[in-house]
């Protein structure tokens, strides 16, 4: 399951962010996409459907229209056009356009509709999906990168999507209308206009081709853009503070300058294509005044034939442009949807095996046997952790920081899988149990305590959404968070903010730690939890944790020894290792790392 | 065109159009290119109308004598059309090219201007808003306006180039063929006028709920720990998907108000079309036109009603971006709640006041009367409960907040005090660091994250730095040692050590003053002493303000404050408070220690 990954930026130096998705997806880049594509679609076939229909039936408004004109001179000329005869041509002629933009309207709606429903879909789905990956994927992944794919990405899907089949749709049927009427009426303006097709066919693929590159590039450019400028929303404190920010935004112009080189750069590739058609269009033109003067002068045709030729002439290659225009777009949708699927390609490291059984209810004993880890394959963390927790016993998890105490409390909760040995809870195996199941029996209180927008209570609540009011400030009382959380302006019914930044950080701390009791865990794992907190509320929450562990396991790390000098047992972790293990008052009389930590803590006289 | 005239919704994409003024000399090129690409139009339009002309009368392929017919008339017209459209794709592609630089230039400049204005937004601002919401603003709002000011400017420059050179050709074929078009496009005009404003308040209704959806996505992303650790996943994503429905639901009000709407200006432009055949028609027939005249002026006038369909995706764009470019105006036009004093710091050694300095937060005075001194050289402990301002007040003195009433004053050796906000505040963080107490590492390697603060700094001074952190080891373990990636996409260090590198980051600076905003909280006992006794060995000069909570910092600490209830309510050595002051014993829970 936990393969090891190979280190984020081992690249040596060169930094390849994309490089690194593929990696984590471990699937090419390049593949078709096409289908998948297609396969989004699903569900909303029948609009897509209808779209076409529509497209197809406003051809006939576009083909029609130029015949009316061909009636118009004709008649002009021999100077027998009557009032009816005038009156009858302008209401055929009014009416093609009531159908152009009727059908317009209806089908900017309809395609509209179609675009709105796929899109939200789709980003519904990536979420959905995002939620099912690993630790590692996100350790190793900028959020800002993950926030882009369902947001800018999924929107440049939109044409690709939606527009591209109906448009291509109505560029072939009025390609299609344009030759037959052309053969129509002279077939030989068709014949020599026929050349000019393969032509045209090879250079769009010449053009796709070298879009699909120069756009995938520019895409990726402008990713980086991006996720510079979300690190420096995130992390702008710390720019302010270290007066960074004329280096900041000097590092911003580059990927900035690196964004405008490559666009141009692609802008010299496509942008011939315009004129290029324009050329093209000039000399089927020319081809029909050759061959049209001919026949004019021969009498095959009249002079209102030969200009409607000159109209079919543009329908028959009006098309190219909007091809050129379909085939950016689509190539632009490509580069995204190449990084979507990348996404949604790639698997959760840790899942639930295909036998996992919902862990039934547990008494909370947890057995780690021969446990190593490591983030990186040569950099081990944990180097065989041996612990047997008793049902209901406290363990305080001690050491010096970085020597893998955080890492051993989240594999307790499959953040991430042993690399080598088991962790089991009343014997069943973690990798045998489903994780929703796991996680709602065992709670981790993790360092980085977030709070999502909402009150107090509304995060509270979400441990156990059928909390009632009562029960919340019965929990927030119980642990001896009331002092500091109802002190707040509006107490539990306080704004937490975007991410919780309206409250201090210990103040997030405690409402962090009543979320995690109020899940009622059989195991309570607390990394860190208390230590923003001052002393004092700090030791209340102990003396309440105290009460509120009873018949509970609780596997506790913390730097302040004062406030687990009474847990049942206390471990000490040094490089990976449990250096040693017991009572307070053993440890203490052991003399070793743990006494001398904490007599260090104790210097001062506290 | 039509959104020329709506310009109240507008005003604020003008503003961003003004950025053009940067770039004058490029627009012109871009405008004289385009333009003259555009005329070129209905010049082509005229030129196959002559052509057709010339083959009715029997000019261009003439029956010769022997009955062979002479084409050389035809094959005149055929090399002039060919060259005309050379010269023009010429132009054309060239005048691409330039706008494509113009609009990356504008692009640099808006973009390189909001990460200019977001960064130097005061804390105070980024927390009202939000990540999520501001990220939005800077990415998908200036997206859209980028559409409008780019792409849109150019098709609206192109459209005007195409109404005058078809009314300027109909018109100089027959004034009654141009009249009716003309009038007709103006009324267009009105109406698309009116549609407008409507269609920006509701594209501004999306763009707003659209918000909810990028909060919770990014709330989802930052917070995915806690949400696996209490198995949150399908609350969470079920919330996600109601927001994108909210979202939905509004967007698609815009597009049926554009469906509904935007064909009826579009109708009336093609009466246009029918009004030329018909009058060109009688005026053939009355021998006022000729039959190639009447032709060139439908291709013209056809061009005519198929650019306007255009319109209808140019009015949402503009709609679209007007909306953007307010949110985008608002952040461009908020001011940083610190004002930029231009005074210098003093330079040696520096010492603090505060002066009854007050701070307010939703009317109610977190801080409500501060008065301390930090001397040089000296550690100060700052105590207090959980969400007692302790924060606050750290972040009054490297200015990253100003007090609502007091002041905030800065002593030089010489005795002479400045007031803070008369200082340059960038030189002056130069001066004094804060740690913050969430260590943010940015996604680089170690030794761009330390050299934040001193881009000139050498390898030695880094690795000094780290050092005094007692962070040498985190280096050590990085398999690329000082360039090794750490941070968001970086190796994952623990909570102690994000926090030992930040406290190396401002180490590195030798700040005057160093505020240490419960900077030390992840490290174990042994560790903060050594760097504590780092600090007083080798930044001797230094004033320190350290937030915290433990006994064992607050004795190692010269002096020791207490803050409750905004004020600061004790002050002594550790043991002078811890002998004489309950509120003291009780905060830092020394009773219990004596009692356990």
């Amino acid at each position: 399951m936990s393969k090891p990954i190979r280190a984020p930026a081992a690249s040596a130096g060169r930094s390849n962010d994309l490089q690194d998705e593929e990696d984590l997806a471990r699937a090419p880049l390049d593949r078709a996409t096409a289908a998948r594509l297609w396969e989004l679609t699903r569900g909303t076939r029948g609009p897509l459907l209808a779209l076409a229909s529509l497209e197809a039936f406003m051809v006939i408004s576009i083909v029609i229209r130029p015949w009316f004109l061909a009636g118009m001179v004709d008649h002009a000329i021999a100077g027998s056009a009557t009032a009816g005869f005038i009156a009858l041509t302008l209401a055929g002629l009014l009416a093609t356009w009531l159908v152009r933009f009727g059908g317009a309207g209806f089908a900017h709606w309809l395609a509209g509709r179609i675009a709105l429903r796929v899109l939200a879909s789709l980003r519904q789905r990536l979420y959905a999906h995002i939620h099912s990956l690993s630790m590692r994927y996100f350790d190793a992944t900028r959020a800002g990168r993950i926030i882009s794919r369902v947001d800018r990405d999924v929107e440049a899907l939109q044409p690709a999507l939606v527009n591209a089949a109906p448009e291509g749709l109505g560029v072939l049927l009025r390609f299609t209308g344009a030759s037959v009427a052309m053969l129509l009426i002279d077939p030989w303006m068709f014949v020599v206009l026929a050349p000019l097709l393969p032509v045209l066919l090879v250079v769009t693929t010449v053009f796709r081709k070298a879009g699909q590159r120069r756009w995938g590039q520019v895409a990726e450019a402008k990713s980086r853009v991006t996720a510079h400028l979300c690190e420096t929303i995130t992390g702008v404190g710390v720019i302010q503070q270290s007066g960074a920010e004329a280096s900041n935004r000097a590092r911003y112009g580059t990927l900035l300058s690196d964004l405008d080189r490559g666009a141009i750069r692609a802008s010299f590739a496509w942008a011939w294509f315009g004129p290029f058609t324009a050329v093209l269009a000039t000399l089927g033109i020319s081809a029909l005044l050759v061959v049209g003067g001919h026949h004019l002068a021969e009498g095959r045709i009249s002079i209102g034939q030969l200009a409607q030729c000159v109209f079919y002439v543009f329908l028959f290659l009006g098309p190219l442009q909007e091809i050129g225009d379909l085939v950016e777009r689509l190539a632009t949708a490509s580069a995204s949807a190449q990084r979507i699927f990348l996404l949604l390609d790639t698997r959760p490291e840790i899942t639930d095996s295909a036998d996992a059984k919902p862990l039934p209810p547990t008494r909370g004993e947890v057995t780690l046997t021969g446990v190593h880890f490591a983030y990186l394959p040569d950099k081990p963390v944990l180097r065989g952790i041996d612990l047997a927790i008793r049902a209901g016993e406290t363990v305080a998890v001690v050491g010096p920081t970085g020597h893998g105490k955080s890492t051993l409390v989240q594999l307790l909760t499959r953040f991430y899988d042993p690399v080598a040995g088991t962790i089991a809870i009343d014997g069943h195996d973690l990798r045998s149990v489903t994780q929703e199941s796991l996680r709602r029996q065992v709670a981790v209180v993790p360092q980085d305590n977030v709070l999502f927008s909402g009150t107090i209570r509304h995060n509270l609540r979400l441990a156990r959404p059928e909390a009632s009011d009562a029960d919340i400030d019965a929990a927030v009382a119980q642990l001896g968070a009331d002092e500091v959380l109802l002190a707040l302006p509006k107490g539990l019914d306080t704004d937490c903010g975007p991410g919780g930044t309206n409250l201090s950080h210990g103040q997030r701390q405690l409402v962090c730690l009543v979320r995690a009791c109020l899940a009622d865990p059989r195991v309570l794992v607390l990394d860190e939890a208390t230590s923003a907190v001052d002393i004092h509320t700090e030791g209340r929450i102990r003396r309440a944790l105290k009460r509120l562990v009873e018949g509970r396991t609780a596997v506790i790390v913390a730097h302040r020894l004062a406030t687990i000098r009474d847990a049942d047992r206390i471990v000490v972790i040094h490089d990976g290792v449990i250096a040693e293990q017991g009572s307070h008052d053993h440890l203490m009389a052991a003399g070793g790392r743990y006494a001398a930590l904490y007599a260090s803590s104790q210097q001062a006289g506290g | 065109m039509g959104e020329a005239g709506a310009l109240s919704p507008m005003h604020p994409l003008l503003r961003l159009l003004a950025l053009y003024r940067r770039h004058l000399g490029l627009a012109a090129l871009v405008v004289i290119g385009l333009g003259l690409v555009n005329l070129a139009q209905p010049a082509t339009a005229w030129l196959i109308g002559r052509a057709v002309e010339d083959l009715r009368t029997g000019h261009a392929v003439q029956r010769l004598a022997d009955g062979s017919l002479d084409a050389s008339g035809a094959w005149f017209w055929v090399w002039v059309l060919v060259g005309v459209t050379l010269l023009r794709g010429i132009l054309q592609y060239a005048a691409t090219i330039v706008a494509m630089v113009l609009g990356q230039r504008l692009l640099h400049t808006l973009r390189d201007r909001i990460l200019d204005t977001v960064q130097r937004l005061d804390l105070g601002w980024h927390r009202r808003h939000g990540a999520g919401e501001v990220i939005n603003r800077t990415t998908r709002d200036s997206d859209l306006v980028r559409d409008a000011i780019v792409g849109g400017s150019r098709s609206l420059f192109e459209l005007l180039m195409i109404v005058t050179g078809t009314l300027g050709l109909l018109l100089w074929y027959h004034w009654l063929l141009a009249l009716v078009p003309g009038l007709l496009v103006l009324i267009a005009i009105v109406i698309m006028k009116t549609q407008a404003s409507r269609l920006v308040t509701l594209d501004r209704i999306a763009a707003e709920s659209y918000d909810g959806v990028s909060q919770e996505l990014s709330e989802g992303v930052q917070g995915v720990r806690v949400i696996k650790a209490f198995a949150l996943e399908d609350q969470r994503v079920a919330r996600f998907a109601g927001k994108v429905e909210t979202f939905t639901g509004k967007a698609r009000a815009a597009i049926r108000y554009t469906a509904i709407r935007l064909p009826f200006p579009q109708l009336v432009v093609s009466l246009g079309h029918v009004w030329v055949l018909g009058c060109g028609g009688w005026l053939v027939m009355r021998g006022a036109l000729t039959p190639g005249d009447l032709i060139a002026s439908m291709m013209v006038i056809q061009g005519l009603v198929f650019r306007v369909e255009a319109i209808g995706m140019l009015v949402r764009m503009f709609a679209d971006a007007s909306s953007s470019a307010g949110r985008i105006i608002e952040i461009f036009d908020a001011v940083p709640a610190i004002a930029t004093g231009g005074a210098p710091p003093p330079a040696g050694p520096l010492a603090i006041r505060l002066e009854q300095a007050v701070v307010r937060v939703d009317g109610r005075n977190v801080l409500d009367g501060i008065d301390l001194t930090l001397a040089p050289g000296s550690i100060t402990a700052l105590v207090g409960a959980t969400g007692s301002g302790k924060t606050t007040l750290a972040q009054l003195i490297p200015r990253l907040r100003d007090p609502e009433a007091g002041r905030v004053l800065v002593g030089s050796r010489d005795g002479v005090w400045t007031e803070l906000s008369s200082i340059d505040p960038q030189a002056w963080r130069r001066r004094c660091q804060l740690a913050f107490q969430e260590a943010f590492l940015f996604s680089d390697t170690l030794a761009a994250n330390l050299r934040l603060v001193s881009p000139e700094a050498r390898e030695e001074d880094l690795c000094e730095a780290l050092r005094l952190a007692a962070a040498d080891e985190v280096a050590a373990g990085l398999r690329e040692g000082m360039l090794g990636r750490i941070g968001e996409r970086g190796v994952t260090l623990s909570g102690g050590q994000r926090q030992r590198v930040c406290l190396a980051r401002a180490l590195l600076a030798r700040p005057a003053v160093l505020v240490l905003d419960d900077a030390t909280s992840a490290l174990d006992a042994v560790t903060e002493a050594r760097v504590l006794a780092n600090l007083r060995l080798h930044l001797a000069d230094t004033a320190v303000l350290m937030v915290c909570a433990k006994p064992a910092s607050c004795a190692a600490a010269d002096r020791v404050l207490m803050l409750r209830n905004g004020r600061i309510a004790a002050c002594g050595t550790h043991a002078e408070l811890a002998a004489r002051d309950p509120l003291y014993r009780d905060l830092l829970g020394l009773d219990r220690e004596v009692a356990a």
